[in-house]
């Protein structure tokens, strides 16, 4: 799975640190999550889409 | 229940963990008949110790910068930690049930007595907890 979450935080002049405390998580999660080492469950990667402004089809990538 | 709470639990139970094994370990020593059982306690009771020093700050420093203790990839990590060290320490003991069944002779109960094999096999399943925890955290996509 690749992400681009990275891309989308930067767009939007967001640390990790920022997003996790918007969503509630740990900052290790979004590391993981943006790093393709977790998949996050549907309910995060919906948090996540709506934070960044976007959707989880355009947030994460499964190849 | 919500972060505090949770966290004066945590401080709570392992404060009366290491209390309890303390007085095991002074009772041990003051009766001076079995200093194997008291050295063994011993070890257990630092090792207890220094990780709730570890677990115990990381809570802190996460309470004070706003950040959940637990989310759902720490409880995913909990889980297959918890699910894997339990298969492992059962072959574990299988194992050394075969190996003490065949090449020993002398019966467990003289080498051992029953309350410090559970003191051993709780510690040897706390440590498969600890290293499989490690490697299940660092390694790719828990689910």
């Amino acid at each position: 799975m690749r992400t681009r979450i990275k891309e989308f935080r930067a767009r939007y002049g967001m640390t990790q640190d920022d997003l996790a405390r918007k969503i509630g998580v740990r900052r290790e999660t979004i590391l993981f999550i943006e790093n393709g080492k977790y998949v996050p469950s549907l309910k995060l990667a919906h948090d996540i889409s709506k934070v960044l402004k976007s959707t989880v089809d355009e947030l994460f990538i499964f190849d | 229940m919500d972060e505090k709470k949770r966290f004066r639990a945590f401080v709570v139970l392992v404060t009366a963990i290491v209390v309890i094994g303390s007085l095991f370990a002074i009772q041990a020593v003051m009766s001076e008949a079995d200093t194997w059982a008291a050295v063994v306690s011993a070890i257990i009771l630092v090792l207890i110790a220094i990780m709730a020093v570890v677990v115990i700050r990381r809570q802190l420093r996460d309470l004070r910068s706003g950040f959940p203790s637990e989310d759902e990839r720490s409880r995913a990590l909990k889980m297959r930690a918890g699910y894997l060290a339990f298969w492992v320490s059962m072959y574990f003991c299988m194992v050394l049930g075969w190996v003490f069944g065949l090449f020993v002779d002398e019966p467990a109960k003289d080498f051992l007595t029953i309350g410090e094999m559970m003191f051993v096999l709780a510690g040897v399943m706390g440590i498969f907890y600890i290293v499989i925890w490690t490697a299940v955290s660092r390694g790719k996509a828990v689910r």
